[in-house]
């Protein structure tokens, strides 16, 4: 293909699915929370507002300065963030999969790795007045004890953040692997190809169904449960939501995002909901998000609503679970994660 | 059972403490105002009209707020009832 015609596509087809990205990913907080209050028989939210609503609501509001260690590369996360998740989506699309190799099990694991990476600075930044140096220890006479460290809650939830970092979402990862190795390739178009091959040759108006879609079998199956789990893991949702418990760290490390700031934060943490759903319908059931065929990607949207409805139920009945849980439950995973790399070998 | 603490002279509405479906309530929301000079604790979630009357025992201001009222409206109104300062 001509390389002036390859770049204006690309150029086109990722405008487009960043427009088409932002705005569903908008809806599907408030389909989440709507189904979470049902589930505990209340009427929950209008649909519409903890997604679009919260988020223009606070665009509107005044500015307001963030405490923080590095007040400027404290409020670059946010945006970094958005960009982060924004390209994480891109590459799962088909113009993305020839691009230097980023649509592959590399690019979306890498560029996972440094979404997560960023809630371990946040938290490392913040400095709320809320926690304004919490005493880990009290300072009245005779209490002290010598040599601790007094820190903002936020760090602790920096410290969570990379706990999670480090073991929480390694199931993920391990359950990412399995399209690929069933497919004998580490880029998205060769999962696609043997998942999907009439995808390669129809034209934009029609909408090719897999013929063998990896999650209709055992390893793909499995795999398909211990990436949902790890969904869970790094949405940061519950049950694995410790690093922002507001029991005891408030809001972690976004606690001091206020304002636009916070727009942004919702708009990230609201398409990384979308982009990991939609990368599952990519990788395991063999749709991908084509921006030049209406079909494909309207099927591969709703398609993507399954991970956040069984999120949805899921958190509507969970608690939060400590790190004494956390771990174990990781173990469990990576060996369910590891079974089903195994067998998939064998596809 | 979980409880919620209502500061003295402040307000609350009890949207999303209220299991709907099962309380099955007249209204679609109450604003609940503490006329005290102390903090008052309440009963959450309301899984009943029970729940209701067991706040207007405790004797604070409560104003139900039916599908098409407007919230602000109510919230201005149980401020002024319980002589609250705050915006």
């Amino acid at each position: 293909m001509d390389p002036v015609l390859f770049i204006a596509g690309l150029i086109l087809s990722s405008i487009v699915a960043t427009i088409i990205a932002i705005f569903y990913s908008l809806v599907l907080p408030g389909i989440e929370r709507k189904l979470q209050a049902r589930v505990q028989q209340r009427i929950g939210p209008p649909v519409l507002t903890p997604g679009w609503w919260a988020v223009l609501k606070f665009w509107y509001k005044g500015k307001a300065e963030p405490i923080a260690q590095m007040p400027l590369f404290y409020k670059s996360l946010i945006w970094l963030g958005i960009a982060v998740v924004l390209l994480l989506f891109l590459f799962s699309t088909p113009y993305w999969w020839v691009v230097l190799g980023w649509g592959s099990v590399l690019g979306i694991a890498g560029f996972l790795k440094l979404e997560e990476v960023l809630y371990v600075l946040m938290g490392s930044q913040s400095q709320s007045i809320l926690t304004t140096p919490m005493p880990m220890n009290d300072l009245v006479k005779g209490a002290k004890v010598k040599g601790v460290l007094r820190e903002f809650v936020e760090q602790h939830s920096a410290e969570r953040a990379l706990k999670m970092m480090a073991v929480g979402s390694l199931p993920l990862y391990i359950a990412l692997l399995v399209p690929f190795v069933a497919a004998r390739s580490g880029m998205i178009s060769d999962v696609i190809r043997a998942q999907n091959p009439v995808y390669f040759n129809s034209s934009w108006l029609s909408l090719p169904l897999p013929s063998n879609p990896v999650i209709l079998t055992v390893p793909g199956f499995l795999a398909a449960v211990v990436y949902f789990v790890g969904y869970l893991m790094l949405l940061n949702e519950k049950p694995f939501s410790i690093l922002k418990a507001k029991v005891d760290v408030i809001e972690g490390g976004v606690l001091e995002y206020a304002s636009k700031l916070r727009a942004g934060y919702y708009l990230m943490r609201n398409l990384l909901l979308f982009a990991l759903s939609s990368i599952f319908v990519t990788l395991f059931i063999g749709i991908p998000f084509d921006p030049f065929m209406p079909l494909c990607f309207i099927l591969n949207m709703i398609l993507s609503l399954i991970l956040p409805i069984a999120m949805a139920i899921l958190v509507a009945f969970s608690p939060i679970l400590t790190f004494r849980q956390i771990y174990p439950a990781t173990v469990g995973l990576s060996a369910l994660g590891v079974l089903a790399l195994i067998l998939s070998v064998s596809l | 059972m979980p409880k919620l603490v209502i500061r003295p002279k402040h307000v609350i509405t009890l949207g999303g403490y209220v299991v709907e479906y099962r309380a099955n309530l007249p209204y679609r929301d109450y604003v609940v105002g503490n006329p005290f000079d102390e903090p008052v604790k309440i009963e959450a979630p309301i899984y009943s009209i029970e729940g209701i009357k067991a706040l207007q025992d405790l004797g604070l201001v409560v104003e139900p707020v039916a599908k098409y009222d407007r919230l602000t409206e109510k919230l201005k109104k149980v401020k002024a009832l319980i002589g609250s300062e705050t915006q």
